[in-house]
């Protein structure tokens, strides 16, 4: 074969190769298909619209954004700050850039949302949410009357649409809300019944950035016509396992109250923060707050959520003896309207703990913790909590005003002084010790007070007279009277007095400080003689013998002791009961 | 012998004359008979076809255009959402929110909670989810261009990639269709709104614009009862029963449009996959969760009943899911649920949906039957 053909032969390749990539690259965009031919139409042309699209752009600003807020979350909160909105606000502003977002018109459509989704998403239920609008002094530089209007309407299901407009018609702001369907209710029907909403309307007035509510209503269709009814405009909103009811105009003073019907809590609570962060770098972009079509800087737009504070302190705390009753004591203290609070925790102990971190105080084994939820508290018109009588006896005593006792491990609440009572009884607590008693409130995430005295300026501490006194309780109840006294005469003729080993108290509980008995016996002159405890006068002579002597336990449930003292003739005799700590109840067993 | 006039012609001229008549009108009608008068000149079709092509590359000129401004525009938009796309109720499948939810109209990035007596900064925003954010806002803006072009150009008709800083492609997956016509067509350069004027149906003109498989599915892509820029299939019954509202419609003065209709499984299969805009698996990883969202076709027409071609996705033409207010659902919900001349509604509504309707014996339309009602979970 000769150079020539050789060169020719190996062209061949090289030349299909390019024929191959030139086919390939000469690209054919369409496909065209005849159809049967109409009048008109005499086939179709198709094209695949695929597309590249490029700008100066790096997705990276949202790294970097998050790693810089990061960086200012842990250190406002590992720096123990009082104000850690203020604290992260300066971290994140450090760098010369402006993250702070600027006020505008439908913050006041926002401001209603956050508290509704806050209510929303309460964990317990049969709360009615009551809520304010802040006020906001943004809105006085342009014109110190503004006329806002918030309508919300049943998106679909479980959405609803919340829309805020400017004297009437301007829309400022649409946000949408996860809250299943608007409904309204009264008081009587709360749980069970509540009427279909078409649409809520509320109409706020900003005065010099103070907010007034001056029209709250609802509209809904009765049997096809339209009708309107008025809605509490101080936005009382029950929250129930359906959704959200508002509630009816007519109805809002029952639902003020009586407790315990209703846990009405206060929630302007939500934390949060909102950036606005720029980066410098611009696009061009449609903007509906100008409807233009123009260069614009990059806004990133976004906001942490902080950990909603833990109820405050609780203040007015008070403790009283439990009349009558043995370890326990009377807690009182005032009733806040704070969202979220689930239960009460008391820590008692007989060491000092007002210093001591909340977590430390929870690991401690010598602090002891009850926790009193606040479901349904007992109601008390009036009570007098410093006179209490037995009536009948073998029965708890009933305090004065109330008519009825205080019972063990019981929550009240006393109306006219805005306060709960709370029988503590726990197993640790005893009488005639000195405690340390300490009391918090409890958010339905478990939290309260932190106690943190390294924290500057922290207030969720124990505070004497507030949330934190000493506190010892009286053993002030006597063993039951004394049962079947009777009376053997020996061979010798020798009195003895039998009688059955009381195991109750007086107000029926469990006798467990039995100490001993005094028997009461006088010489009788006149009769008939009254059943009488005064009648154990100074006139009587006292034999006090312990249970041992009475030869009676827990298994010889019957004592009995031989009377040497008396000399022959009538006598009138009488046995009572006492306690470790003497008390004795005068009204006494007799025998003549 | 043959007898002669007094001029002197003969017979035999006469015959001449005639054979050279009989001669020349057969020549003629056989010359002319099966030949056709052309109305057209030659490359008159090559000039359509060209036009058609013509009018391609406007439309693929307009495509880039358009993804050149959704780009930019939806970083701008995906900047003011914080990175976050949540998934809009005007998509086929359910509202897919932000789980963390949104302060003072700003979606949260982080939530400090505090636990056994430490803050944690708990993550709720990964950044890595922007791309797959940017992708779904960028599908939503550039399908706003082009359902605003004349032409009928598929939405939701791209599979995206994004490479280096920042460029994005979208391969298309169906592609656009320009009729070839004899004759150019004038455009109208009218900057009139379009007039939305119900019309009464023209059977006649339906069936040719629409088409018919051997399934017995019927594609109405492009008629006035398709949403423009969707896919539009029904099986026959279905879209005979939808013909029938919408003529009840027409009577009310107002015209349906079906947005969302027939899903093959493959469709589905691509949505529960994540191969859509949605990314609804790169979203949920988890399908437990993700099935609260989208349908997994491994469900069948039970679960997903858009894959029985008895099911349509609807609203009243000129208006937008998000546009339709209370007493137009209302009235959506009157006219499908208009009862045939057997007495029986024409669809029944989804009880949480009010824009899905489903017909002709699907389980939801059995069970509203034999409830007797017309609305029905």
């Amino acid at each position: 074969m000769e150079t020539k053909d050789l060169i020719l032969l190996l062209m061949i390749p090289v030349m299909l190769v390019g024929i191959i990539t030139f086919v390939n690259n000469n690209s054919i965009t369409g496909n065209v298909v005849a159809e049967q031919s109409d009048n008109e139409k005499i086939g179709t042309y198709s094209v695949m619209p695929s597309f590249r699209a490029k700008i100066d752009y790096s997705l990276q600003d949202y790294s970097d954004l998050k790693i810089k807020l990061k960086t200012a979350i842990d250190k406002c909160f590992a720096s123990k700050q009082q104000d850690v909105k203020d604290c992260i606000r300066t971290e994140t502003n450090k760098d010369g850039y402006n993250w702070n977002c600027n006020e505008k018109d439908s913050d006041v459509l926002y401001d209603f949302t956050d508290k509704l989704k806050e209510c929303i998403n309460l964990e317990n239920e049969n709360y009615v949410c009551r809520f304010s609008f802040d006020s906001r002094g943004f809105l006085n530089t342009e014109k110190p009357k503004r006329n806002f209007e918030i309508k919300l309407t049943n998106w679909y299901y479980p959405r609803i649409k919340a829309e805020l407009f400017e004297d009437d018609d301007i829309l400022l702001g649409t946000e949408f809300i996860e809250a299943g369907k608007l409904f309204y209710t009264d008081y009587e029907n709360k749980d069970k019944e509540s009427k279909n909403l078409d649409s809520i309307t509320i109409k706020i007035n900003y005065e010099d950035g103070i907010p007034v509510v001056t029209d709250s209503h609802a509209t809904f269709k009765d049997k096809n016509i339209d009708r309107t009814v008025g809605l509490s405009k101080i936005f009382l909103i029950y929250k129930s396992k359906e959704g959200i009811k508002f509630i009816d105009e007519r109805f809002e003073s029952s639902f003020r109250g009586p407790e315990p019907a209703n846990t009405i809590i206060d929630l302007p609570r939500m934390q949060g923060i909102d950036f606005c962060a720029k980066t410098g770098k611009k696009v061009t972009a449609y903007d509906a707050s100008d409807g233009k079509v123009k260069e614009r800087e990059i806004v990133y737009k976004f906001a942490i959520m902080l950990p909603n504070p833990v109820p405050a302190p609780v203040e007015l705390f008070d403790a009283k003896d439990n009349l009558k009753a043995e370890n326990s004591a009377l807690l009182a203290w005032g009733k806040d309207s704070q969202a979220g609070i689930k239960s009460y925790s008391v820590y008692y102990s007989t060491k000092d703990f007002i210093d001591v971190e909340m977590s430390d105080i929870k690991k401690d084994n010598d602090i002891k913790k009850v926790s009193i939820l606040i479901n349904n508290p007992i109601e008390i018109e009036k009570v007098d909590l410093d006179k209490c009588e037995f009536n009948p006896t073998n029965e708890p005593c009933k305090y004065k005003n109330y008519g009825n006792p205080l019972l063990k491990n019981k929550l009240y609440y006393i109306k006219p002084e805005n306060k709960f009572v709370y029988v503590l009884s726990d197993v640790d607590f005893k009488d005639e010790t000195d405690y340390n008693i300490a009391i918090t409130a409890v958010n339905d995430k478990n939290e309260e007070i932190d106690n943190d005295n390294s924290i500057k300026d922290n207030k969720n501490i124990f505070d004497i007279g507030k949330n934190y006194l000493w506190f010892s309780s009286n053993d002030d109840l006597p063993p039951a009277k004394i049962i079947n006294l009777k009376k053997e005469t020996g061979s010798d003729g020798k009195i003895k007095l039998l009688w059955d080993l009381p195991t109750k108290n007086l107000d029926g509980t469990d006798l467990s400080d039995l100490k001993g008995f005094n028997i009461y016996y006088r010489k009788y002159l006149v009769g008939p003689f009254v059943i009488a405890s005064s009648n154990i006068d100074s006139s009587f002579s006292k034999k006090e013998i312990r249970v041992s002597d009475a030869g009676c336990s827990s298994s010889q449930p019957q004592c009995g002791y031989e009377m040497e003292e008396l000399a022959s003739g009538q006598y009138f005799i009488s046995v009572a009961a006492f306690d470790d700590k003497n008390n004795e109840f005068k009204d006494t067993a007799q025998l003549t | 012998m043959l007898r002669r006039n007094k001029k002197g012609i003969g017979l035999e001229w006469y015959m001449l004359i005639v054979a050279v008549f009989i001669g020349f009108t057969t020549f003629f009608v056989y010359h002319f008979s099966g030949q056709k008068i052309m109305d057209n000149f030659i490359g008159d079709y090559q000039f359509s076809i060209l036009r058609s092509v013509q009018e391609s590359e406007k439309t693929l000129f307009y495509v880039d255009q358009s993804a050149q401004y959704s780009l930019e525009q939806s970083v701008y938009d995906l900047a003011n959402s914080g990175g976050v796309s949540e998934i809009e109720i005007s998509d086929e499948e359910n509202f897919a929110g932000y789980e963390c939810g949104k302060y003072n109209d700003a979606y949260v990035w982080y939530q400090v909670i505090k636990k056994d007596g430490k803050y944690d900064a708990q993550e709720c925003f990964d950044e890595k989810s922007a791309e797959t954010n940017l992708a779904y806002t960028f599908n939503r803006n550039l399908d706003n261009y082009l359902v605003s072009y004349p032409g009928n150009i598929p939405t939701d008709n791209y599979k995206y990639e994004f490479k280096n800083n920042l460029e994005i492609i979208g391969l298309a997956a169906l592609p656009v269709y320009i009729n070839i016509f004899k004759k150019e067509i004038p455009e109208d350069f009218s900057t009139e709104a379009r007039e939305i004027k119900p019309k009464p149906l023209d059977a006649k003109q339906l069936d040719k614009d629409t088409t018919k498989n051997s399934e017995g599915f019927r594609d109405f892509t492009g008629t006035d009862l398709c949403a423009k820029g969707s896919r539009c299939v029904l099986k026959e019954n279905a879209f005979q029963q939808l013909v029938k509202a919408q003529d009840a419609a027409v009577k009310k003065g107002i015209s349906l449009e079906v947005y969302s209709a027939y899903r093959s499984s493959e469709q589905q299969q691509a949505l529960w996959n994540g191969d859509t805009p949605e990314k609804y698996a790169d979203r949920y990883k988890d399908p437990t969760v993700r099935i609260k969202y989208v349908c997994d076709p491994k469900g069948g027409e039970i679960k997903c009943p858009h894959l029985s071609g008895n099911v349509v996705d609807i609203r009243l033409k000129g208006k937008t899911t998000k546009t339709m207010n209370s007493a137009e659902w209302n009235i959506l919900y009157s006219i499908m649920t208009s009862a045939d001349s057997n007495k029986q509604p024409l669809w029944v509504k989804y009880s949480n949906e009010p824009w899905h309707f489903e017909c002709c014996n699907t389980p939801r339309y059995s069970r509203a039957i034999e409830k007797g009602v017309t609305s029905i979970v």
